[in-house]
């Protein structure tokens, strides 16, 4: 085997394991996963959301990097899309939280009731934006 | 006169009952070195629940001794567990098996997903193709443009971290620790239970001991 490829090989694979500890341990510890399993009370299947995650990753860089045409149709396209909305919104007020600005803020301005009103325009305020972003002025 | 018997107790941090009548046995180990009050105090009723439905307490040691007191006052007690505790009322957790189902796999397809779109959007976002033709320049001279080689070492390398991570595949394990996740949910379980704990008695809702 050609040395470049011997090279390439091995800069690839470590490249791989340790992209994989740093995105994964980023998913497991912002606790999108954990917050989901424990509100849904399926904790014990945590084993499984691993799996799934490790799933993910596997196929969505496979598809990333080699290109691959689908002809899947529209359900598992919306499907996919939902999903992916739903994991990113969590995700998305998860790394807020992690950075405590959402407590300090209201420790500032004193703000007790109407938490629940907030996180609502929260939801409503990302789902317009990203309408926006990506339907209406998709360029 | 009688010698003071200690009894040992342990009360758990967080139990989960499914009858309204909550005896100490039910939230602590109880130790003692006289068994007829050891027995006592294992069926002394701690607690009684009002409601018919899921419902958290917060309850404090003191109650629990303010009881074992009214049934024997002559004991000494020593709390060797928590001091605040609470207990869920959970009453038929029998039915709901389809429905446990399709949390898993609302769950279970918002991971995969969520995973497939984060590893996407890293690999965009620190341009990972850019890279890869970067270190095929260092290599070799005159790399073939459709050389996949060191893609293909990446996604053999993606998952043996993601598995040496998470430290199983599918049910084996390769180290006898909990996995990340279950790390995390023991962490997020503690951390709820304190806030709980603090908010009930800065509600004035724990229930103790009245005095």
């Amino acid at each position: 085997m050609p040395i470049h490829k011997i090279l390439l090989s091995i800069l690839g694979f470590t490249s791989g394991i340790l992209v994989a500890a740093g995105v994964f341990a980023f998913i497991v510890t912002i606790g999108v996963v954990t917050r989901m399993a424990a509100r849904t009370k399926t904790a014990k299947y945590a084993m499984l959301y691993e799996d799934m995650a490790f799933l993910g990753g596997t196929i969505g860089n496979i598809l990333y990097l080699f290109n691959f045409k689908f002809n899947t149709g529209i359900l598992i396209y919306s499907i996919s899309g939902l999903f992916a909305g739903i994991y990113v919104g969590c995700l998305s007020l998860a790394l807020a939280e992690s950075l405590n600005a959402i407590p300090v803020f209201f420790r500032r301005i004193k703000l007790k009731k109407g938490i629940k009103f907030i996180v609502i325009m929260f939801a409503l305020g990302k789902a317009f934006g990203s309408l926006w972003q990506l339907v209406f002025n998709a360029s | 006169m009688a010698e003071k018997s200690t009894v040992y107790i342990k009360i758990s941090g967080s139990t989960i009952v499914e009858k309204k009548k909550v005896l100490l046995k039910d939230i602590s180990v109880v130790q003692c070195s006289d068994k007829k009050i050891e027995n006592e105090m294992k069926n002394i009723q701690v607690f009684s629940i009002s409601e018919n439905k899921k419902n958290k307490y917060v309850l404090s040691s003191m109650k629990v001794v303010e009881e074992m007191l009214k049934r024997n006052s002559s004991v000494d007690v020593v709390n060797m567990g928590e001091n605040d505790f609470i207990i869920e009322y959970m009453p038929n957790r029998e039915k709901g098996k389809i429905f446990e189902w399709v949390k898993v796999c609302a769950v279970s397809l918002t991971v995969f997903f969520g995973a497939a779109f984060t590893i996407m959007t890293f690999n965009e976002d620190v341009s990972a193709e850019k890279i890869f033709k970067i270190y095929g320049s260092i290599v070799c001279d005159n790399l073939p443009e459709d050389d996949k080689t060191i893609q293909i070492a990446y996604s053999i390398g993606l998952p043996v971290g993601i598995l040496i991570f998470f430290n199983h595949i599918s049910k084996a394990k390769f180290t006898s620790d909990p996995t990340p996740l279950q790390v995390q949910l023991r962490t997020y379980e503690k951390d709820t239970n304190s806030a709980i704990i603090d908010n009930a008695s800065r509600e004035g809702k724990e229930e103790d001991a009245n005095s």
